[in-house]
C-alpha cells in the first residue's frame, strides 16, 4: 500500500519494457494529480516512456491506466488521489 | 481437388460472390457451405478443406501476405477458419486462385502440388512421422526452394482433433484443420506460381501502402514490435484475468519466473516477421543450450505461455519453451493442448480420472502428455480428442469443468474478469476464441465494467465480431487494426485501390455482417441448438478464488445473449429467419444436401 503522501506506479509490458523499473513512487500533495499532471511527472522521471509520440498524439495512445486494478482511466478526467495505485498497462490487450 | 482420384478443375467464381465474401474465411465459408460441408464429416472422404486468399494478396499492404484455411472442426463439429501468415499465401494467389478446395482421401501419404495452372498428387510415404519443420525441409530438397508448404506434423496424420497446418513456423492453430487435412492423406500442400492480378490504381495503392507501413511502425504497434503478446502475462496476472489452474484463479504466483522480461534476461532473443509484413511481431526464446543454434530459439506468444504455463500451473519457462516447440514441431494447438491437460490434471486431482502422474505444476507430466497426445498413446489417445469427449468419457461432473465453448478450448481471458470477452467466447461461430472477437479491448478500457457485463457490452461484442469478420476476409493482420480511425471506410479504400470496385465503409460493414451470418448458418446446418451459446457451468457457478467480486449471474448472461441474437436480427434465440437466410444467398433446402 503506497503511503498517505505518494501514489504507487507500476509498470507492466512496454512501460516497464521502456522504464526497466517494475514501479516506482510519486510524492503527491493532498489534492493528488490529474491524468495529464501524472503523465507529465511520468515523461520527466522516465524519459522514454512516451518515446515515439509526437505533440499531437495523447499517451493513450500507446498506454492504458488503471486504478487499484479496479478501473480504467484512460481518455476521461480523473484525480489520481495519494494512496492509490496506478497500473500503466499498454494500451492494446490483444494476444 | 478430389485427392481420391488425383482430378483438379478450375472454376470461376462469379463476382458477386468475390464482393459479398471478399477473401479468407468469408470466401471460405461460402464455399464450405457450397460444397455441402455443414452436413459432412470432416474426417470421413468427402470431408473438405479450403484453402482461401484475396485480392489484397500480394499487393504492398503491409501485412497482406495472408491465408485462411476453412473446414468444419473436427473438434467442435462446428465452422472453423484459421489464419496463417507469410509466403505460401503470395505463392498461392500467384498458381491463379482466389481458393484452393480439397476433399477426397489419396491412396497413401502424399503432397499436392500445384505448380502455376497444374495440379498434381505425389505420394510422399517416406516423409510419414516428420516434425513440420523436417517435412518443410524435406519438400524444399525433393520440389525445390520456389515451392511453398503447408504442412502437418505427427499429430495431424494421427488426426489429433486439434492438429494444426504448419507454414515456415506460423500455424493455422485452432480447429483442426491439421486433422482435416490428415484426413486426406496429404501431408502437404505445395504451391508455385508466375500470375499476377493487375491493381486498378497502382500509383494510389503504392501510395496507401507507404502511409500505412509508416504507421505500422508507430506506437499503435508499440507493443507487438518491442516485447510481443506476451506483455500480456504479468498485465493480466495483476488485474486477475490470467487463466490458472484450469480457470480456478485469475493469478499465477509463478507468473514472474515465465514472464518474457524473466526470461530475455536468463537466456538470449531474437525477433523476426513474416513476409511482407513490417511490424515484426514474433519474439523467440532461447532454450538452454547453444544460442547461437537457431534450432534453439522457441517463438514465444501469449497464447502459448498462459496455456502451457498459468494453466497447467507450470511455472518453469524452460519447460514452456519446450512444451511450445513440441506443439509447432509435432502440429499441435498450444490453447487446446493446455486446455486439456489442465482439466485432465484437475480431474485426476478430484478421483475422477485414473493417472497419477499428470499433476499440476509437473513439468515432466507435461511434457509427456503432450508427447502421448501427439502419437495417440495410451491417455493421450483421449486427450487428443479435446476436454468437451474427454469430459463425456470422465462423466461425473466433469462437464462442468471443461473450459470450452462449442468445444473449442478457452484462450487466455478469464471471463469472470473479462466479460464482454465472455459475451465474445459465447456466440463466436468457432468456438470460444479471442481472434475472432477481440471484445477483451473494451474490458480492457473505461468503456464498460469489466466484472459486470450489460448490453452496452453487447454492442462491442458484436462490433469486435464484425470487426474481425472483415480484417479476416480482406485479410490483413489485426496487429494493425488500432492504426485505423475508421476500418470499415479504410478497407473500403484498400478494396478500391485493388480492385477498382466503387466500395463505400457501409458496404464493407455489411459485408462483415454477412459473413458474420453465414457462419451461423453453417452451424445451423451442423446441428447448432441455442443451448451451445453459453459458457461452462464453472464460470457461473463459482467465483474466482483469487477476485471473488468476478462473478457472472447465469440468468443475466443468458439475458444478454438473447439482446445481442436481437440485435444481430436474428431471432431471440439466435436463429436465422428464412427471409435473412434468403438475403445470404442461400437456401435451408438447398444447402442440406443429403440430409434434406
Amino acid at each position: 500500500m503506497p503511503a498517505h503522501d505518494e501514489i504507487q506506479i507500476e509498470f507492466f509490458g512496454v512501460a516497464r519494457h521502456r522504464t526497466q523499473v517494475a514501479s516506482a513512487v510519486i510524492p503527491v500533495g493532498p489534492e493528488g494529480l490529474s491524468v495529464p499532471q501524472l503523465w507529465n511527472v511520468l515523461s520527466e522521471r522516465f524519459p522514454l516512456l512516451l518515446a515515439g509520440l509526437d505533440a499531437t498524439m495523447e499517451p493513450a495512445v500507446l498506454y492504458s491506466l488503471n486504478l487499484d486494478g479496479q478501473r480504467f482511466l484512460d481518455r476521461q478526467p480523473a484525480t489520481i488521489l495519494p494512496g492509490q495505485t496506478v497500473l500503466v498497462l499498454s494500451a492494446d490487450a490483444g494476444g | 481437388v478430389d485427392v481420391s482420384h488425383g482430378q483438379a478443375t478450375w472454376e470461376d467464381l462469379p463476382a458477386q460472390v468475390l464482393r459479398q465474401f471478399l477473401g479468407g474465411t468469408g470466401l471460405g465459408v461460402y464455399l464450405l457451405l457450397r460444397e455441402k460441408q455443414a452436413v459432412a464429416n470432416p474426417l470421413a472422404e468427402n470431408g473438405g478443406l479450403a484453402f482461401t486468399f484475396s485480392s489484397l494478396v500480394g499487393s504492398p499492404l503491409t501485412t497482406s501476405a495472408k491465408f485462411a484455411v476453412v473446414c468444419k472442426s473436427p473438434l467442435t463439429d462446428r465452422y472453423n477458419d484459421s489464419l496463417v501468415s507469410s509466403t505460401f499465401a503470395i505463392a498461392g494467389k500467384r498458381t491463379g486462385a482466389d481458393a484452393i478446395y480439397i476433399t477426397g482421401r489419396a491412396a497413401e501419404l502424399s503432397v499436392l502440388v500445384v505448380d502455376d495452372g497444374r495440379v498434381r498428387v505425389e505420394p510422399c510415404p517416406d516423409l510419414r512421422g516428420l516434425s513440420t519443420s523436417a517435412t518443410q525441409e524435406a519438400l524444399v530438397r525433393r520440389l525445390g526452394s520456389d515451392f511453398q508448404t503447408a504442412v502437418i506434423g505427427p499429430a495431424g496424420e494421427a488426426q489429433v482433433r486439434f492438429a494444426t497446418i504448419s507454414h515456415d513456423g506460423r500455424h493455422a492453430g485452432r480447429g483442426g484443420t491439421g486433422a482435416v487435412l490428415g484426413a486426406r492423406n496429404l501431408k502437404a500442400i505445395a504451391v508455385r506460381g508466375s500470375q499476377r492480378v493487375p491493381w486498378a490504381d497502382p500509383e494510389g495503392l503504392y501510395e496507401y501502402a507507404k502511409w500505412l507501413s509508416q504507421q505500422s511502425l508507430g506506437p499503435a504497434t508499440s507493443k507487438y514490435r518491442e516485447l510481443g503478446t506476451v506483455a500480456n502475462l504479468l498485465a493480466f496476472n495483476r488485474l486477475k484475468t490470467l487463466p490458472t489452474r484450469n480457470f480456478r484463479r485469475g493469478s499465477f504466483s509463478g507468473a514472474e519466473q515465465i514472464s518474457p522480461e524473466a526470461m530475455q534476461q536468463d537466456a538470449g532473443k531474437r525477433r523476426t516477421s513474416c513476409a511482407a509484413c513490417t511490424i515484426g511481431c514474433e519474439h523467440q526464446y532461447a532454450l538452454a543450450g547453444d544460442p547461437a543454434d537457431p534450432k534453439t530459439y522457441v517463438r514465444l506468444e501469449y497464447e502459448n505461455l498462459f496455456a502451457l504455463g498459468s494453466l497447467c500451473s507450470i511455472d518453469d519457462p524452460q519447460t514452456v519453451l519446450r512444451a511450445c516447440q513440441f506443439c509447432d514441431e509435432a502440429g499441435i494447438d498450444t490453447i487446446s493442448a493446455g486446455g486439456t491437460i489442465a482439466f485432465a490434471m484437475e480431474c485426476v486431482e478430484r478421483g475422477w480420472l485414473d493417472a497419477p502422474w499428470l499433476r499440476f505444476g509437473d513439468s515432466d507430466a507435461m511434457l509427456r502428455a503432450l508427447s502421448l497426445i501427439a502419437a495417440r498413446d495410451g491417455l493421450g489417445d483421449l486427450l487428443a480428442d479435446g476436454s468437451r469427449r474427454l469430459s463425456h468419457h470422465i462423466g461425473a461432473n466433469s462437464a462442468s469443468i471443461a473450459a470450452h465453448v462449442k468445444g473449442l478450448e478457452l484462450p487466455g481471458y478469464e471471463p469472470r474478469g473479462a466479460q464482454t470477452m465472455a459475451l465474445g467466447f459465447a456466440v463466436g461461430a468457432r468456438g470460444a476464441d479471442h481472434n475472432r472477437s477481440g471484445a477483451y479491448e473494451a474490458d480492457f478500457s473505461n468503456q464498460v465494467d469489466r466484472r459486470h457485463a450489460t448490453r452496452a457490452s453487447v454492442t462491442h461484442a458484436i462490433d469486435a465480431e464484425d470487426r474481425a469478420a472483415l480484417i479476416d476476409s480482406l485479410v490483413f493482420c489485426k496487429f494493425l487494426r488500432g492504426v485505423f480511425v475508421d476500418l470499415f471506410a479504410a478497407a473500403a479504400q484498400m478494396l478500391q485501390l485493388v480492385t477498382g470496385w466503387d466500395i463505400s465503409g457501409s458496404e464493407t460493414r455489411e459485408i462483415s455482417e454477412r459473413i458474420v451470418a453465414t457462419k451461423k448458418y453453417f452451424n445451423m446446418l451442423a446441428g447448432w441448438t441455442p443451448a451451445e451459446d453459453t459458457l461452462p457451468a464453472r464460470f457461473f457457478d463459482t467465483p474466482l478464488e483469487d477476485d471473488p467480486d468476478a462473478r457472472i449471474s447465469r440468468s443475466e448472461f443468458a439475458s444478454l445473449i438473447r439482446h445481442y441474437n436481437r440485435q444481430r436480427g436474428w431471432t431471440e434465440e439466435g436463429y436465422l429467419t428464412t427471409e435473412l437466410i434468403a438475403s445470404l444467398g442461400f437456401s435451408l433446402r438447398d444447402d442440406t444436401g443429403d440430409c434434406g
